[in-house]
């Protein structure tokens, strides 16, 4: 029969295509403060039936995301943070639930508050972080803000909150539609300890463009593999169907 | 037609704009109080076809779900605020800030606007101006005869005038000040307007409350820094190129398909 080895040459073949996706997405954000590549790749997936079991299909599969850490770099901005590896910033998501990322790139708002990609970022008793108007500040290792509040001589340091950081493994986390990272398991993850951040620096995307390239060029060429199975199962038909009307 | 192209053709769009916003920043290089732009991205959204933890079996989840992202967006321009290097020029009227804040700009329609460029002018009637001849808030009136301007780092601004032993005072200048600068809107010419993300103008004397303090004959160049910015240049044209053939890549996978089949 030649429709098992069709169909399951067109399974590969779609996974490859999705393959393909999944690297264009981590080349498109090899620029993004903080992300983490997809980890894409197939599973098999055997098909139960009768007779002898050959069908095995392949079935696309995303493996989470990337725990390798990105490389820093160095953007001299106030409210840049870059992360220690494991180390997860807390955020909060549109629905008003936790959320943990890796962008570090932080702004103000009008009225203080912090917020990363527009997410306001949670401070370490769990509530939106609010900056009072300062003249300098200063974040320190373990995510304490301190300020010289406005208007106050530079020796009056005040702390105005400690940024919520956490600590967990990236394999324990899945990321949602909106890029947010969350537990998977449903736990909130522990506070973090000690050391966390380094202030003045962002973490780059941790995807390399150059394995990237060779997994599309590999990609490409499982791709032209499967399509040549599609094309000799094809002949395989087409010779059969001639031997059979040439009676 | 398959995803990959368009979410390639993201990551294309999204270099485009950066070099746009480089080369921005590079063309203002000598503009005096200039403040570098920075392109922020930000991943789209991902779509998930599988959920991870559904259920396989009554006993089995699956461990990891599919989901993919598609791709990639500019997200936001953010200025930067750091300070430009201060460089003498020996002009009466040129006023440099050494520190945060903004003039305050009258615009001809009657609004205010924020500019950190000092490079003040006279009007023919008097008044101090901005080189565009925008008056500078709050007003300063020269008089007839003016022989010399004292700017003081505190804002006072005192004159000479022909004929009269003792210096007169005829004003201060102020600086406003935002809580979150960033989100001042740049109009061009050196101009910055408030929004509601950058909070009302809060103006005091210069050295007061966290502000900086003016000095008088020099002025603030832009605080972009050339060698930064042509490696970002080199780096964007390297993203766009990889992104490029992630597009050819695909491209060549589909021609091969519509040539075999």
């Amino acid at each position: 029969m030649t429709d098992r080895a069709l169909y399951i040459a067109m399974t590969g073949a779609s996974a490859s295509l999705r393959t393909q996706a999944a690297v264009s997405h981590n080349l498109a954000n090899a620029d993004t403060v903080g992300f983490q590549a997809t980890l894409e790749g197939t599973a098999a997936a055997p098909i139960n039936g009768q007779g002898h079991a050959s069908r095995v299909a392949a079935a696309s599969q995303a493996y989470g995301v990337s725990g390798m850490h990105g490389g820093i770099v160095n953007t001299g901005n106030t409210l840049d943070v870059a992360l220690n590896q494991d180390r997860w910033l807390t955020v909060q998501d549109p629905q008003g639930g936790v959320a943990y990322t890796r962008a570090g790139n932080l702004s103000m708002s009008a009225n203080g508050l912090l917020t990363s990609n527009g997410h306001p970022v949670l401070g370490a008793d769990g509530a939106p972080l609010t900056v009072p108007p300062y003249q300098s500040m200063d974040i320190a290792e373990d995510g304490t803000i301190s300020i010289v509040p406005q208007g106050q001589p530079a020796s009056t340091i005040a702390e105005a909150g400690r940024l919520g950081v956490v600590q967990a493994r990236t394999a324990d986390l899945v990321r949602g539609d909106d890029g947010l990272m969350r537990p998977a398991n449903g736990q909130p993850p522990a506070p973090a300890t000690g050391s966390s951040l380094v202030a003045g620096a962002v973490e780059n995307s941790n995807v390399e463009a150059t394995s990237m390239l060779v997994q599309m060029i590999q990609t490409a060429r499982a791709f032209e593999m499967q399509v040549r199975v599609l094309q000799s199962v094809d002949e395989n038909a087409r010779s059969a169907n001639s031997l059979l009307s040439s009676r | 037609m398959t995803q990959a192209l368009w979410i390639a053709k993201t990551g294309l769009d999204a270099q485009q704009t950066r070099m746009a916003v480089i080369s921005n920043n590079l063309a203002n290089t000598n503009t005096t109080g200039f403040k570098r732009d920075r392109a922020e991205f930000q991943d789209l959204l991902y779509q998930t076809l599988r959920q991870p933890g559904g259920a396989t079996s009554e006993q089995t989840q699956l461990p990891t779900g599919l989901s993919t992202g598609t791709g990639v967006r500019v997200a936001a321009t953010a200025k930067e605020f750091s300070q430009g290097s201060l460089s003498v020029t020996g002009g009466a009227l040129d006023v440099g800030i050494d520190g945060r804040g903004f003039f305050e700009v009258l615009m001809p329609d009657g609004s205010t606007a924020y500019t950190r460029d000092g490079n003040f002018k006279r009007s023919p009637q008097g008044e101090l101006v901005t080189s565009s001849g925008y008056p500078v808030q709050p007003g300063i009136q020269f008089p007839e005869g003016t022989q010399s301007v004292t700017i003081g780092a505190d804002g006072t601004v005192s004159v000479k005038v022909q004929g009269q032993a003792e210096d007169v005072q005829v004003g201060a200048l102020t600086l406003a000040d935002f809580v979150n600068p960033q989100g001042l809107q740049a109009i061009g010419g050196n101009l910055f307007v408030e929004t509601g993300a950058s909070g009302p103008a809060q103006t005091g004397a210069p050295g007061t409350n966290g502000v900086g303090q003016l000095a008088q004959g020099q002025l603030e160049g832009s605080n972009v820094n050339t060698v930064e910015e042509l490696v970002s240049m080199i780096e964007t044209q390297r993203a766009y190129e990889t992104n490029a053939k992630a597009i050819s890549t695909v491209d060549s996978m589909l021609g091969f398909l519509n040539n075999n089949l």
